[in-house]
């Protein structure tokens, strides 16, 4: 089946929908509407181009992406992810795992996984849970949950993401452990260890 | 010897990387040896990787619940602002 648009409906259907995206990708309330707008007007404009091989709104957040792809090349914040990975890898590593001299990186009490509960599985189908998700996400440095939400959330392959990125496989490798440690710790204190 | 396998036993650090490629890729016979020997002695590693895999889902779930119930919204006035910006477009 072959998917149209109505361009009428767009702002409607998914005006909120596109501005919470942008909000995980980008930091301020501002430049996120300033991604909706551009997107809409872009889509309007490339409207004819429509194949319909994809649903309106997977179209539409495919032009969002891409938006926000610009923005942070125009802002060259991607660049340098090796020098930042090296200046902050001992004071990212001190957080969670035990360090000094000689010392073997295990888990410090306070930072080790506790156990989520038998049902920790339902609990990730409440609404208010996925608050909590975006708080996280938000909470992170932009440079690791930009590469986060491209993998889980857009669940872009990984070379396309070392290359939209400009990342070595093994800088990708240490994002993606840095933003699932952070992820992990702060879903953990700010929700399933308060249910 | 008995220092390299301490070395794994105690290195949750490596084995949480470790266990984040394991989703992804397979690992050689060395990496799975390594990982497994360190499973043996730690439940936080092992926590951990059930927790991962919940987090993975949740990410998948995401967009559906932000499209359900948005807890942000645009205000009215950028809405009018797009409208109209679109409205003037031939």
């Amino acid at each position: 089946m072959l998917h149209t648009l109505e361009p009428a409906q767009w702002l409607k259907r998914y005006g909120d929908y596109l501005f919470n995206i942008a909000l995980l990708k980008v930091s301020h309330t501002e430049q996120a509407e300033d991604l909706v707008q551009e997107s809409f007007l872009s889509a309007y404009k490339a409207r004819e181009g429509f194949k319909g091989g994809s649903t309106e709104k997977t179209w539409l957040t495919s032009i969002l992406n891409n938006k926000i792809i610009d923005f942070y090349r125009k802002k060259g914040s991607q660049k340098n992810a090796q020098t930042y990975l090296i200046e902050t890898e001992a004071s990212f590593t001190e957080q969670f795992f035990a360090t000094g001299e000689g010392v073997i990186p295990h888990w410090v009490e306070h930072t080790a996984p506790s156990d989520w509960g038998s049902q920790a599985d339902q609990k990730i189908n409440q609404q208010e849970f996925y608050k909590i998700l975006q708080f996280c996400m938000q909470k992170m440095p932009s440079k690791l949950s930009s590469v986060f939400i491209a993998k889980f959330m857009d669940e872009e392959e990984t070379d396309i993401i070392c290359k939209e990125f400009e990342l070595s496989s093994s800088n990708y490798w240490v994002i993606i452990h840095r933003a699932k440690l952070l992820m992990r710790s702060c879903l953990e204190k700010n929700w399933f260890k308060q249910l | 010897m008995a220092g390299k396998i301490q070395h794994i036993i105690h290195n949750c650090k490596e084995a949480t990387h470790l266990s984040l490629q394991k989703e992804e890729r397979a690992l050689s016979i060395k990496e799975t040896f390594q990982l497994r020997l360190h499973l043996m002695y730690c439940d936080a590693c092992k926590q951990f990787i059930k927790q991962s895999a919940i987090i993975n889902k949740a990410m998948l779930q995401i967009k559906d619940a932000i499209l359900q119930h948005p807890p942000q919204k645009l205000s009215q006035e950028v809405k009018d602002n797009i409208q109209q910006q679109l409205n003037d477009l031939p």
